[in-house]
């Protein structure tokens, strides 16, 4: 087919049937919709040209500043759609987790600009929010920017809406099951409620990635409360799935179907597998079940290395902490609020705070030292860095991936805690944070 | 389109038009066809499935491991297929200059069996030696002697862009086996005997990763020199001169491979199509995608990799 322009390119995706013998699951039909075959990689460049395409001449003509907060696969498909209009494009972020997914937006030509948001998730109480920072940026100067604005823009799903849902629809029909990744919920949102429409007995079943883990792409169940476009009510069931999990899922898919899909893509299938499983023996006919292959794996590979060595062949000393199951740590020792008063008199414990050190630098407490979580995982690797003598109180935003390390030093036998509620509730509390100099 | 089998979805890949303002060769309308579009991410696929199809029904009943030479995408894609079908599959190659695609080659479930030397070229002794004892335990696809490899170029590929197109004037394929642009210039000159087909090659000592240098083309089963009207040789920077002007005017986000073509293209094109009368119709394979090269450009061209971190107080006062 002949094309003149790449953005033509945009959607119609293929819809790939996944042999039975792959997941193994009776009654069930189960389809992959490869966003992965988009131009640019991922099905977010459906929202990105959803929320440009109206408005790119007047953009153009302005030579206004396209400006996103995204750290991945949108911010992707706007760094090569401003490129393509040569105009700029400014990629507002936390810390972005994963160093290949920053190399490529700086090669599309991103501008990127990593903010540590005091909490590292969205609060728009924050003055340091990101969300927060980025609209008191472009009230500075309003005429220079466009701010696509996907976790509000009603155009993120609306574009799912009228393509990605209606193609599955023509390519199906009637669908009984959709299971969709739950990031800014655009994709599952404008999709289920198309498939909805055709057939009001769908079920629509969100992933979300397991509190204190982390899967590109996912959030987890409080950050969604966050994303102006996520409705509750539109699902049946909200799963949660951690890293390792996700990474068997992803490993099965580009095995066993030879669709190169990422983690999240991983993720949705290992959890929606693991559902069906427990409702499909029940059913008198075959269910019909679509899902997202929401971006491509090749981005990834420092993310995968860290946390399944073994495929690279590089040996990996036992109990590895990236190797840990939330379902270990869920019920890692605390401190609860009301406690934390008392517990550092008495304990007087080494304070860790495991946020970025941007967010560290601007409101820690007392006492504590910072490491980010991320380095903090490859030093416990090969050894621990603390004395066994001292009592240890690890620090998070929220106090879920502070869990993690508390769980992980206490079956070495340290006398490690968590801070529940992490720096936020601190915050409510105490209002105490220290700033370091500048 | 709804599919039953991954391998449904290789070829029938887009063909697209570069924008005039971009290439600024006059007289010249210019077409890519993305082959990295295809869904391991590159024009292997093709070879690859070719290579195989026929033989799969044998190859599961005799549960061979395939085997092949290849540091890149022939062996990304051999394996993928491999690893559905439930086989081994097995690398030979020097050493993978870039680590990204080591990796990637081992999350697809390849086994790499590493050679020390540095050319490109296939060690067919070795392979035997591996072979020795059990050489039904193997299935060779053997890229670089297969005629498989032109033939499904042939069939799909050439074909494909002179259902889009029409006669073809211009062809320019980057050289590795050599496999793309024999397959796609034969079928193009039965069609247009007056097609010119230019070959693109590495520059002596220029590690472009897909690419050969003419030196080591002479190695090559299947490469037939009096197939190419010219050979351009091309060095690193123009290769990601062209893969940056793909990337980020066109939106074609493919590897260093393509941006060799795009680079001797316009080199070779320049001054030749200021006297042209008419329009002339040139076309280019884009062989794979950017993604797994990250390192070989931090490596190349460390400017584009340059950041900013917002400083925290700055951040506080907005």
């Amino acid at each position: 087919m002949l094309y003149n322009h790449i953005t033509e390119l945009i959607g119609n995706t293929p819809l790939l049937r996944i042999d039975p013998a792959v997941h193994q699951l009776p009654n069930v039909e189960i389809y992959a919709k490869l966003e992965t075959y988009n131009p640019f990689g991922s099905l977010k460049d459906r929202v990105a040209w959803g929320m440009l395409q109206d408005e790119i001449e007047q953009i153009v003509e302005k030579q206004q500043t396209i400006i996103e907060f995204s750290s991945g696969n949108t911010g992707k498909a706007l760094a090569v759609l401003a490129s393509l209009y040569r105009i700029n494009y400014e990629t507002i972020t936390n810390r972005i987790k994963v160093p290949e997914v920053h190399d490529l937006l700086r090669l599309m030509g991103a501008s990127i600009e990593v903010l540590p948001g005091m909490s590292e998730c969205p609060d728009p109480n924050d003055p340091n929010d990101p969300l927060t920072y980025l609209e008191q940026k472009i009230h500075a100067d309003p005429s220079h920017y466009f701010h696509t604005d996907q976790y509000r823009n009603v155009k993120n799903y609306q574009t799912h809406y009228e393509h990605t849902g209606r193609e599955i629809f023509e390519d199906l029909g009637a669908v009984d099951y959709f299971f969709g990744a739950l990031g800014t919920a655009g994709s599952t949102r404008g999709v289920s409620t198309f498939l909805k429409e055709q057939f009001a007995d769908l079920q629509t079943v969100g992933i979300v990635a397991e509190k204190g883990d982390f899967i590109p792409g996912l959030r987890n169940i409080d950050e969604m409360s966050e994303v102006g476009i996520f409705e509750k009510t539109l699902y049946q069931d909200i799963l949660p799935v951690d890293a390792q999990d996700a990474l068997s899922g992803m490993l099965t898919l580009i095995s066993q179907a030879g669709v190169l899909g990422g983690p999240s893509s991983g993720a949705v299938y290992y959890a929606m597998v693991q559902y069906l499983k427990q409702h499909c023996l029940e059913w008198a006919d075959p269910k019909k079940v679509v899902f997202i292959v929401c971006d491509r794996v090749e981005w990834y590979l420092s993310y995968i290395q860290k946390r399944r060595p073994e495929l690279f062949e590089q040996k990996v000393p036992e109990g590895s902490f990236w190797k840990l199951k939330a379902s270990d740590f869920q019920h890692a020792p605390s401190i609860a609020p009301e406690h934390i008063e008392r517990f550092l008199r008495e304990e007087d414990p080494l304070i860790v705070d495991t946020r970025g050190n941007l967010a560290y630098k601007i409101g820690h407490l007392p006492n504590s030292l910072n490491i980010p979580d991320d380095k903090l995982a490859d030093i416990l690797t090969f050894g621990v860095p603390f004395p066994h003598e001292r009592t240890i109180l690890f620090v998070c935003p929220k106090g879920d991936i502070s869990k993690k390390f508390a769980f992980f030093l206490q079956r070495k036998g340290y006398k490690a805690y968590s801070l529940e509620g992490g720096i936020i509730q601190w915050r409510k509390d105490h209002q105490q944070l220290l700033r370091s100099p500048a | 389109m709804l599919y039953t089998h991954i391998t449904e979805i290789i070829g029938n890949t887009p063909l697209l038009r570069i924008d005039p303002a971009v290439h600024q060769l006059a007289n010249v309308e210019l077409y890519a066809k993305l082959e990295h579009l295809n869904p391991f991410g590159s024009l292997k696929d093709r070879t690859a499935w070719g290579l195989v199809k026929d033989a799969l029904p044998h190859i599961i009943e005799q549960q061979q491991t395939i085997v092949e030479f290849s540091s890149g995408n022939t062996a990304k894609a051999l394996a993928i297929l491999a690893s559905v079908h439930g086989l081994d599959f097995q690398t030979i190659t020097n050493r993978i200059k870039v680590p990204e695609v080591y990796n990637v080659l081992k999350v697809v479930g390849a086994a790499i069996d590493t050679l020390p030397g540095t050319t490109e070229c296939p060690d067919y002794v070795y392979l035997e030696q591996q072979t020795g004892d059990h050489p039904d335990h193997y299935f060779h696809t053997d890229q670089y002697r297969n005629a498989k490899n032109y033939q499904v170029h042939y069939e799909t590929t050439g074909r494909e862009i002179f259902e889009d197109l029409g006669p073809v004037d211009y062809l320019y394929g980057g050289l590795g086996t050599a496999g793309s642009t024999r397959g796609v210039t034969a079928f193009l000159h039965e069609k247009n005997p007056a097609l010119q087909s230019i070959g693109i090659v590495a520059e002596l000592d220029h590690s472009i990763p897909g690419l050969r240098n003419i030196d080591e083309m002479a190695d090559m089963g299947i490469f037939e020199k009096n197939l190419y009207q010219d050979l351009v040789v091309i060095d690193i920077p123009h290769a990601l001169d062209g893969m940056l002007t793909l990337i980020r005017r066109c939106g074609v986000l493919c590897g260093p491979g393509s941006g060799a073509v795009y680079a001797g293209i316009r080199q070779h094109l320049q001054h030749q199509s200021l006297h042209w009368t008419r329009p002339v119709k040139v076309v280019f394979i884009v062989c794979d995608r950017m993604e797994w090269y990250i390192s070989y450009l931090q490596k190349h061209r460390p400017d584009l990799f340059d950041t900013q971190i917002s400083d925290a107080a700055s951040i506080a006062s907005v």
